[in-house]
């Protein structure tokens, strides 16, 4: 029937336009990095054939390393707080607040910071966080001693902090939506049969939030990684180099250093750890039981 | 004893280019109208061109001569003439309407600059038909890149770009900047406009490899900029000399490095925090420094080239050398931090701007702009600058001073334009460069550039400072038509402290490379504020100065990366700065 046949190939043709912009895109910048990794791009000569110099250069660059250490530590440590923490409030505006409309009013308090632009929230941080800002009046106020929250020591913490608040509501959002999709009855049962809290959550709760969760987390893992405005408006990488994470890095040699070629093989890396990242985060989502 | 260490700005210079500005100014205001007044009649032009020829780098002799030319072109056309007049604001000028009739000049600029040819595109329009579009404004950081984004994807959309001389040769680099020395030539007096500019502007910001490629609308430097009460208390000066170890007066500003040094130590001791010399202010530091990248270097360069330290030696073997003194600079530089507020390793623009202009910090090094900003509370009125402290030079029996130049702005236009847009660009960029508007665009609230020109820095210059400016079309974008300053004192002692640090006005490297190198020195000061070895900081630097030569070095030839740096040395050394 011909009618059939085309409500069955519908959503093909739905995805069409997207998978032919994303491809469009990806179809030229693919090859065009792939072609920069073998390139350096000199001032009035153009790209120039340089073998496997860039690649070489990945695994003597001490900046990079520094910066790949960095990373970890900033997507890592920034990532878990704001799953766990987005995952906690998702479970007590749930399981804790009753009413209807109260939840639904503290959940839009909770997802205002993430409707800011980066550079908004990145402008509100660095007021807080100078010297002179505001919380360092509040604990003057209070009697307590300022801390240096952009100095050499605090400055990437700082940083993961200024990120948890803009974007615990990611995960939160999606975990609140998982959580209230699983059906009441459940709970029900589990009060009946007198299961503790803890083996409720493990055996009803966990297996419906954890596909949101581990989204939750592979988001955020991503958009951490490749960072660059908090760090670009706030720290510009400093003091020194203390928060010099791998997304400002490519952003210094590619636009500041105009090193395209190894701006190119630096994203060609992030790409491919970016790659593995995911399937990492895939085999746990797609792995039951 | 204190020595000025040389004279590149002499006063004499200084007399002589303000007559022939002055002697320009009126002839061309007389000609514009007498041109005016004559209509579309037969016109008669007086163009006058004065000339002031410096010898020894501006240091010592000028010779001003003055050459008057009457034409009177045939009805309707006007008269063929060799080059082109520069008529005053407003009036059209025949030798050019035609041609660039219908243009559009458009301007990349940062944040803080100003739209100034929308203030004066009627005035723009009026002379040779050109359509001033809108300015696009980008934050200081970014527009590098932004003007590198236009030449890459060969951009029509603004025919000027505003660089940062810094980069121009970065920018030259990409073969796609127009020389502008044949543009400079069409026109009359442009030789007198030449010898207006500061010279080591001239030199270093407008020159590369033997070609003009920017046209100046800036000139920034470093001033020593102090709330002067704190030096006329005569409670605090008497306090001061007794405590002072030799029995020194407290003077403004301070001979030296080391004076500076004991004064904050001075205040901090002694008078601050609990004072209240200035009403309304919570004066708490005795100073503070711009620490974050990429200017920080800058403001260790102040310190460092008056210990004698060059970017490189003179074949570009050593960086940052002498290194001894380099090390010994940073760690006055760490010395000085005592005496600052917490934090102050993080401190960028908005941090020393807010920090001074409410008055929490005694003296202080910034641009010449930070005192125009201060005619608000509670600092109005008590704001100063002067000379920069300097370095007893042994071997040189006298105390060094050294003031940065650092940013700048100057135009520059993209050699694919075509070639009436390129000449209406030019056209535009250099009229409002040119005195005939400069002189009121750097004294205008609404402008953040600042006075390069020798006529900037006179009577005149400091007039303009108390007026309104006359030639700016008001809008609700740029709604200041109040001056700057309330009195001609005032204007005039501000203007002195510019002049006093011009004269010893150190240039930014202006070789390729030069984002890397500010940046990687930069971050050592930053550390250096943070408590890093001063020793190692330098040696850190320098390491990573050489591995950024040699990247150069790679990318444009040894040979040909060596000879830019030997144009710039070559420079230094007709400026007197070795």
């Amino acid at each position: 029937m011909p009618r059939r046949g085309f409500s069955s190939r519908l959503p093909i043709f739905l995805q069409l336009p997207a998978t032919i912009v994303i491809w469009s895109l990806v179809g030229y910048v693919l090859p065009w990095l792939i072609y920069s990794l073998f390139h350096k791009y000199l001032p009035m000569k153009g790209p120039v054939f340089v073998g496997l110099d860039n690649i070489i250069a990945l695994f003597t660059d001490k900046r990079l390393f520094d910066a790949v250490l960095r990373t970890l530590y900033y997507t890592g440590l920034g990532t878990a707080a704001e799953v766990l923490l987005g995952m906690a409030v998702a479970l007590v505006l749930v399981n804790v607040i009753r009413n209807e409309v109260l939840r639904f009013a503290i959940l839009v308090v909770f997802l205002i910071p993430m409707t800011l632009s980066e550079a908004i929230a990145a402008h509100i941080w660095l007021m807080l966080l100078t010297p002179q800002g505001y919380i360092n009046s509040l604990l003057r106020a209070v009697g307590l001693p300022p801390v240096g929250w952009l100095s050499e020591e605090m400055a990437l913490n700082s940083l993961i902090l200024a990120d948890i608040w803009q974007w615990t509501p990611l995960p939160l959002l999606l975990i609140f939506a998982a959580r209230t999709s699983i059906p009441q009855e459940m709970y029900e049962v589990a009060n009946l049969d007198r299961i503790s809290p803890w083996t409720t959550f493990r055996v009803v709760t966990w297996p419906h939030i954890r596909d949101a969760v581990v989204v939750a987390a592979l988001l955020r893992f991503i958009l951490m990684y490749i960072t660059i405005d908090k760090i670009l408006l706030i720290t510009y990488g400093g003091p020194g180099l203390a928060t010099e994470i791998i997304g400002f890095y490519v952003f210094l040699q590619a636009f500041s250093y105009r090193n395209i070629g190894y701006a190119a093989t630096l994203s060609f890396a992030t790409l491919i750890a970016a790659g593995l990242i995911t399937y990492v985060f895939w085999r746990m989502l797609t792995r039951r039981g | 004893m204190k020595m000025r260490d040389d004279r590149r700005i002499s006063r004499r210079g200084v007399l002589k280019s303000v007559a022939a500005g002055v002697g320009g100014l009126i002839v061309g205001i007389a000609g514009g109208y007498a041109l005016g007044s004559l209509g579309a009649q037969a016109r008669t032009v007086t163009e006058t061109v004065t000339k002031t020829e410096t010898v020894g780098g501006g240091a010592a002799q000028t010779v001003t001569k003055t050459v008057t030319t009457t034409v009177t072109p045939a009805e309707g056309a006007p008269a063929a003439l060799p080059k082109i007049p520069l008529l005053p604001p407003g009036e059209k000028n025949p030798w050019l309407y035609d041609r660039l009739k219908g243009a559009e000049v458009k301007s990349l600029h940062d944040s803080f600059a100003g739209r100034m040819l929308e203030w004066y595109a009627d005035l723009l329009k009026n002379e040779v038909g050109v359509e001033i579009g809108v300015t696009k404004l980008v934050d200081i950081p970014l527009l590098k890149d932004e003007g590198f984004s236009l030449l890459d994807t060969n951009s029509t959309e603004y025919p000027l770009i505003q660089i940062t001389p810094s980069f121009i040769a970065d920018f030259v680099l990409t073969g796609k900047v127009e020389p502008l020395d044949k543009y400079y030539d069409m026109f009359y007096g442009s030789d007198e406009y030449f010898q207006q500019v500061m010279p080591p502007y001239r030199e270093f910001y407008m020159n590369y490899q033997g070609k003009i490629w920017t046209i100046p609308f800036d000139g920034d430097v470093h001033l020593w900029n102090y709330l002067y009460p704190f030096y006329e208390k005569e409670e605090f000066r008497t306090a001061y000399k007794e405590w002072h170890p030799e029995g020194r007066p407290l003077v403004a500003p301070p001979d030296t490095w080391d004076e500076w040094l004991l004064q904050c130590k001075f205040f901090a001791e002694q008078v601050l925090p609990d004072d209240k010399t200035i009403p309304g202010a919570e004066v708490l530091w005795p100073t503070m420094i711009w620490a974050a990248p990429p200017w920080s270097w800058a403001f260790y360069f102040d310190i460092a080239a008056s210990y004698g330290v060059n970017y490189f030696d003179k074949n570009m073997e050593t960086p940052l050398h002498p290194q001894d003194r380099a090390i010994e600079a940073m760690a006055y530089l760490q010395k000085l931090v005592e005496y600052m507020p917490e934090g102050v390793q993080n401190f960028g623009a908005s941090e020393t701007v807010e920090y001074w202009l409410s008055g929490k910090v005694v003296s202080q090094i910034w641009w010449i702009d930070i005192n125009e900003w201060g005619q608000v509370p509670p600092v109005k009125g008590y704001l100063r600058n002067g000379l920069m402290p300097g370095y007893p030079d042994p071997e040189k029996g006298k105390i060094v001073h050294r003031a940065m130049m650092p940013y700048n702005r100057t135009w520059i236009i993209p050699n694919y334009l075509d070639e009436k847009t390129k000449l209406a660009a030019f056209y535009v960029g250099y009229h409002v460069s040119h005195w005939h508007y400069s002189i009121w665009t750097a004294a205008d609230y609404d402008s953040g550039t600042d006075p390069y020109m020798y006529i900037h820095m006179t009577d005149i210059g400091a007039e303009a400072y108390i007026k309104s400016n006359p030639y700016k079309k008001p809008s609700e974008e740029w709604p200041n038509v109040q001056p700057i300053f309330p009195d001609i004192e005032t204007a005039r002692a501000h203007l002195a402290g510019g002049l006093a640090n011009l004269r010893v006005g150190f240039p930014q490297p202006t070789f390729p490379g030069t984002v890397e190198y500010q940046e990687s020195l930069s971050r050592e000061v930053q550390q250096v504020l943070g408590g890093k070895d001063p020793e190692q900081a330098v040696k850190d630097a320098a390491a990573q100065w050489i591995d950024i030569r040699d990247k150069y070095m790679d990318i444009i030839g040894r040979e040909e990366y060596l000879k830019t740096w030997e144009e710039f040395y070559g420079k230094m050394a007709k400026l007197g700065y070795i």
